[in-house]
């Protein structure tokens, strides 16, 4: 299954804080193992984007899979 | 089958109460719940999250703020409840200073479906670094049900240490009131666990003091509300 979550933090252990569509908070997505979705996830966070994930789940296990920017358009 | 001992239980309650009679302070001192956890590795391991009901409020006095839409400021205006539009959270500027103020002014945050996807936008990671990320309020719900809920609620995560503090009472509340809340706290988090009561920390000893004996490691502290 695929679900989208927008991005509320980054915490120093490496692990994602989420906002789910219901409103609650998930914290158990670590960052991804992918060199090049982890720099734009990081950078990103740090230009202060409006950024939404996407997350991949299967057999009970979840990655992150692609990053889109949902800010406002300048 | 819960483990935990009733007799111990209300032993531990009852003592914690004649403490507070023979130290008297200017404030009404909360319970906390504190409990260890083992064999597990926060890294490795599932982390679980849960929030359960207590059936009575362990902090009446807790401050909460709306961070509403109209609807929900002019709701908030009638019961008396503090609240923020998005215009003053615009205000904030995303200032890590002015946000953690705001953090530490309440206990816990509401916001309406409009504005909690802007939360992020808005305030950026402040909040939820201070474990305050408010809950979301629906027009189908009253906000005054949903303050009383707020207040009643535990949220019981593992984030990166093996040491959960909740609050369970005060020592305005009759011992059976606090019982009630500590048996419901403890078998809700036991249930979260992989191996329920067994990633239960059992330690006689914290800080030089023996513990209450309640399954000899869940022990209390009153804190300041």
């Amino acid at each position: 299954t695929h679900h989208n979550y927008q991005l509320i933090d980054i915490a120093e252990d490496g692990f994602l804080s989420l906002l789910t569509k219901n409103g609650n908070t998930k914290d158990d997505l670590k960052l991804p193992t992918d060199e090049s979705l982890l720099t734009q996830i990081k950078d990103g966070f740090v230009e202060g984007k409006d950024l939404v994930v996407s997350v991949m789940s299967a057999i009970g296990e979840e990655q992150t899979c692609a990053l889109k920017d949902i800010g406002p358009k300048n | 089958m819960s483990k935990l001992q009733s007799d111990a239980l209300r032993e531990a309650i009852s003592g914690i109460m004649a403490d507070s009679k023979e130290k008297n302070r200017k404030f009404v001192e909360t319970i906390e719940l504190q409990i260890g956890l083992k064999n597990y590795d926060p890294q490795k391991d599932k982390r679980f999250s849960g929030s359960v009901k207590l059936p009575h409020i362990p902090r009446p006095k807790m401050k909460i703020c709306m961070l509403g839409d109209a609807q929900h400021v002019e709701e908030a205006e009638k019961i008396g409840l503090d609240w923020m539009d998005v215009e003053a959270l615009k205000k904030l500027n995303k200032n890590k200073k002015l946000v953690k103020k705001l953090a530490k002014k309440y206990h816990a945050f509401l916001a309406s479906e409009a504005v909690i996807k802007q939360i992020p936008r808005l305030l950026g990671p402040g909040l939820n670094k201070a474990g305050k990320f408010p809950t979301l309020v629906t027009h189908q719900e009253t906000l005054e049900s949903k303050v009383n809920e707020s207040k009643a609620m535990v949220k019981f995560q593992l984030k990166k240490v093996l040491c959960m503090g909740v609050a369970v009472g005060n020592v305005s509340m009759e011992e059976k009131q606090i019982f009630q809340n500590v048996q419901l706290s403890v078998n809700f988090l036991v249930s979260l666990l992989k191996k329920n009561w067994q990633n239960v920390l059992v330690s006689e000893e914290y800080n030089g003091e023996i513990l209450p004996c309640l399954l000899r490691n869940f022990f209390f502290n009153p804190v300041n509300l």
